[in-house]
């Protein structure tokens, strides 16, 4: 009985000693499969020199692709609400203001500051237009006229389906809570005012409240404040330009705009826009071929 | 001896209207009633005019010098003679005739509501209870009359002088024009609120300041009525045109000379009526009014065990009493447009409280957080003894599904959470500082928008006191006046335009009637194009005309501004800014 148990395992291991020769000797043949299947060039000289150039390009293409998302990752998670809440883009409707904007266009939630050069430069007009488009069909344009020199048949029949609610604030106390209870209502859309000095801590206040709500802000302000800090996700300066006949004096307004700061941006960028007067649109050319 | 105050708000159906609808505040109206085999009859009409008064109220009395009121209304430009119950072809046919066949386009036509505004001026009584607990209306079919009940009530708030001046001061910040009288009887003092300035004027009472030459008030000393406005018509006594016109045959105009006949011979030649009213009017026979007092709105009282002075004992009870209330209004469908509150004092005028909503509302902290704002600004002299918590109106809520763990902003529609931001706004900025703007048809660029009442949600119906059972005619009306006024389409208008225009400083150089150059605010502004003219003249029915040549200039750094010429003395104006 032990015989046979020994005589069957020497039998086994004799089998083992042969499957492994079998795999000793298929070894090469299996590893030349297994190098088929990789698709890797049998000689080793060669594909150890291409792997380590293609390894390397591919290397830095990988760093440069991987650091340019992380940079894209952490713009967006900066720019987005503590709370998680997704950053909504929107068109202002303007072609060329997107592009200038640095998330492509204006954020639900931000605030935007639009600063005038002057007196008659077309940055009410200009904002007016960027809120139409920025507001939903039903949606809500909440104007804070402290002044009382807001006209609105100006831009109402641009509105359409949209509200408008005027409020007018009798100082400046007023006005700045005026401002701060619309950008915590989540039912308004956009929330228009024309301003004067803000003190930071005010702004700061407004901010929070817009990335909480999702209201847009658009403010209105002189040229002269460039230099004052500013919570304003980007800040916009307005020039006018000329017309360029008589004719687009009434159905055309061509401004110039130059984003002096926005979040993200190293340098000052600028564009011309041009708005259709009678929808409150952006102008656009139809080139008629010959 | 008792002493009643009679606030008579004069075309009651007419303010009513334009109340609810500003925007018709500068269209003509008449307000017609069917009568007999279909004929329409003029009951109200309403002529717009440029003055802040915009409702004669002598011009309701028959007995009233027609030369007076044709005088006054050729000063105003001019008002129609369009007489009570005269019918509407007739009436038509007079506006063609002094106006042309354009009056008779422009004029609105609407038919009468008694409901409607015997409700709406029920609120307005509630209203007057500031004043004095004991609020009645007018016992007519067609009331334009609140009778409030001063007696001991008046020295709380400084005399009769002083509380007939607040109540048709405070009434017109609202909106409502009224006059008002003080007197022993109601129908003494209804007599005297119908001819203030008669009554004013022939006493020559210090007291009795006079605005815009017609006196809105009076007060006749107690036990003298006989005395004050024995000169007055026998109209006055609401006797009905019937026995007037009977006694005017006879020779019979004034009070006094009726109250020299004998009650024996009026009581066998005319009906009860006459000798009832004249003994009311004298006081020998009691008057009685039927308060408001009794109504389905709820209300919550609170009375201290001892007298409080500060606020925050207030503020400890009032959440309490909002939820008795609202819990009332949410077991009917209903919810809160306008909630008064009363802090009771013994020794001095009520401090009284009123919020309104645009949009009917039962969230106790959306009410409670309007009356703390409204309560913070509230400086409280002497010691408050009980409080009051009314709801004025109320209006149907539409149903939505409670929350397990109480009201958040997120289960509000995006419609009520700005209704309730426009709530805010008006209890701290006050009611006519949030609107929305609304286009009229006017050339004139001043009249060419007016403020209406924030409406966010296009499907809410605001009414006065509430019935469920059906919807009231001013809801499917109100698409129709809204069409009734039609966009104007003019050109190119600024953004930012000035409230007057304001001249320029110095003089246009023009060259072929175009300006060339013009300084402003310290800036010399050379003209590099001009767009123009366009010619605005203002309405026929507003009396003076107005014409400009507007233009629209641009700069040489392309800035435009908005400019006219005044072609009755070619002066020039800064109107606009194309900000």
């Amino acid at each position: 009985m032990a015989m046979m148990r020994n005589q069957k395992s020497g039998n086994n291991l004799e089998n083992k000693k042969h499957s492994l020769r079998v795999l000793s000797n298929d070894s090469g043949r299996v590893a030349d499969d297994l190098n088929r299947e990789k698709k890797i060039p049998a000689t080793t000289a060669e594909p150890f020199n291409h792997r380590t150039h293609a390894d390397s390009e591919l290397r830095t293409v990988a760093k440069s692709m991987s650091a340019e998302s992380l940079q894209k990752r952490i713009d967006r998670i900066e720019l987005s609400p503590a709370d998680g809440l997704a950053c909504e883009v929107v068109s202002s409707g303007f072609h060329s203001i997107d592009q200038m904007l640095p998330v492509g266009g204006v954020r639900r939630g931000s605030l935007v500051e639009w600063l005038a050069t002057e007196d008659g430069c077309g940055a009410s007009t200009l904002v007016f237009a960027v809120a139409r488009c920025v507001t939903p069909q039903d949606g809500t344009i909440l104007v804070i006229d402290r002044a009382f020199s807001f006209h609105p048949p100006a831009v109402l029949p641009w509105m359409s389906q949209r509200h408008m609610v005027i409020a007018h604030p009798s100082n400046a106390v007023d006005e700045a809570w005026s401002i701060d209870q619309s950008l915590q209502c989540s039912g308004v859309s956009v929330v228009v005012a024309w301003l004067g000095c803000i003190h930071p801590t005010a702004m700061r206040r407004w901010h929070l409240a817009a990335r909480k709500s999702g209201v847009v802000g658009l403010f209105i302000r002189s040229a002269q404040v460039q230099s004052e800090p500013s919570w304003a996700e980007a800040r916009i300066l307005v020039q006018p330009l000329p017309c360029q006949s008589r004719f687009e004096l009434s159905v055309l307004r061509r401004l110039q705009v130059t984003l002096l700061s926005g979040f993200g941006m190293n340098c000052p960028r600028r564009a011309e826009v041009v708005i259709e007067l009678e929808h409150g649109l952006e102008y656009q050319t139809v080139e008629i071929a010959n | 001896m008792s002493r009643i105050m009679t606030i008579w708000i004069p075309r009651w159906p007419v303010q009513r209207r334009i109340l609810d609808h500003p925007e018709r505040r500068n269209l003509p109206m008449l307000i017609c009633r069917r009568h007999g085999a279909g004929a329409l009859r003029v009951v109200s009409w309403f002529w717009p005019n440029t003055s802040s008064s915009i409702v004669d109220p002598t011009s309701r009395d028959r007995s009233c010098d027609e030369k007076a009121g044709r005088e006054r209304g050729s000063r105003r430009g001019r008002k129609p003679q369009i007489g009570i119950f005269m019918s509407l072809s007739e009436a038509m046919s007079v506006l063609s005739q002094e106006y042309g066949s354009q009056a008779c386009h422009s004029i609105l036509i609407e038919h009468e509501e008694l409901e409607a505004d015997r409700d709406s001026l029920r609120t307005v009584a509630r209203w007057c209870r500031r004043f004095a607990p004991i609020v009645a209306l007018e016992n007519t079919a067609c009331p334009e009359c609140i009778h409030v009940d001063v007696t001991g009530t008046a020295n709380l708030f400084g005399g009769d002088d002083t509380i007939v001046r607040t109540a048709v001061r405070m009434l017109a910040v609202r909106g409502i024009s009224s006059c008002a009288a003080i007197a022993d009887t109601p129908a003494a003092a209804w007599a005297a609120a119908h001819h203030t300035n008669q009554v004013a004027s022939a006493v020559e009472s210090p007291r009795c300041v006079s605005t815009n030459r017609v006196r809105r008030w009076c007060v006749v000393p107690s036990q003298k009525q006989s005395e004050w406005l024995a000169h007055l018509s026998v109209a006055s006594l609401q006797v009905g045109s019937e026995i007037a016109d009977r006694l005017s045959e006879l020779g019979v105009h004034s009070i006094s000379q009726l109250m020299q006949l004998p009650r024996s011979s009026l009581a066998s030649r005319f009906a009860k009526t006459l000798t009832t009213r004249l003994s009311q009017f004298e006081g020998t026979l009691f008057e009685p009014l039927a308060s408001i007092a009794e109504n389905s709105l709820p209300e919550s009282r609170h009375c201290f065990e001892s007298p409080v002075s500060t606020i925050a004992a207030i503020d400890g009870m009032l959440d309490q009493m909002l939820a008795e209330c609202c819990q009332k209004l949410s077991q009917q469908g209903l919810g809160a447009m306008a909630v008064q509150m009363r802090f009771q004092r013994s020794k001095a005028a009520p401090v009284v409280i009123d919020v309104g909503l645009f949009g009917p509302s039962t969230s106790v902290r959306h009410l409670g957080d309007l009356l703390r704002m409204r309560m913070e600004r509230v400086r409280l002299s002497g010691e408050v003894d009980e409080i009051v918590l009314e709801v004025n109106q109320v209006a149907v809520t539409t149903c939505r599904q409670r929350m397990l763990f109480g009201e958040t902003d997120a289960c509000h529609s995006k419609a009520q959470r700005v209704g309730m931001l426009v709530d805010r706004f008006s209890g701290r900025l006050g009611r006519s500082a949030v609107f929305q703007p609304q286009l009229i048809a006017d050339t004139q660029p001043e009249y060419a928008w007016i403020a209406v009442p924030p409406r966010i949600d296009s499907q809410t119906v605001h009414q006065s006191e509430t019935t469920r059972s059906g919807r009231r005619n001013r809801a499917r009306r109100q698409p129709q006046a809204t069409e009734r006024v039609a966009v104007w389409t003019h050109g190119r208008r600024p953004i930012r335009m000035h409230s007057r225009p304001l001249p320029l400083e110095i003089p246009l150089q023009t060259f072929n009637g175009h300006p060339t150059q013009f300084q402003w605010d310290g800036k010399n502004h050379t003209i590099s194009k001009v767009d123009g003219p366009e010619r605005i003249e203002t309405a026929w029915w507003r009396g003076a005309s107005v014409r400009r040549d507007y233009y629209v200039v641009e700069t040489e750094t392309g800035s435009m501004w908005w400019l006219f010429r005044r072609l009755r003395d070619g002066r020039w104006f800064l109107h606009g800014e194309f900000s």
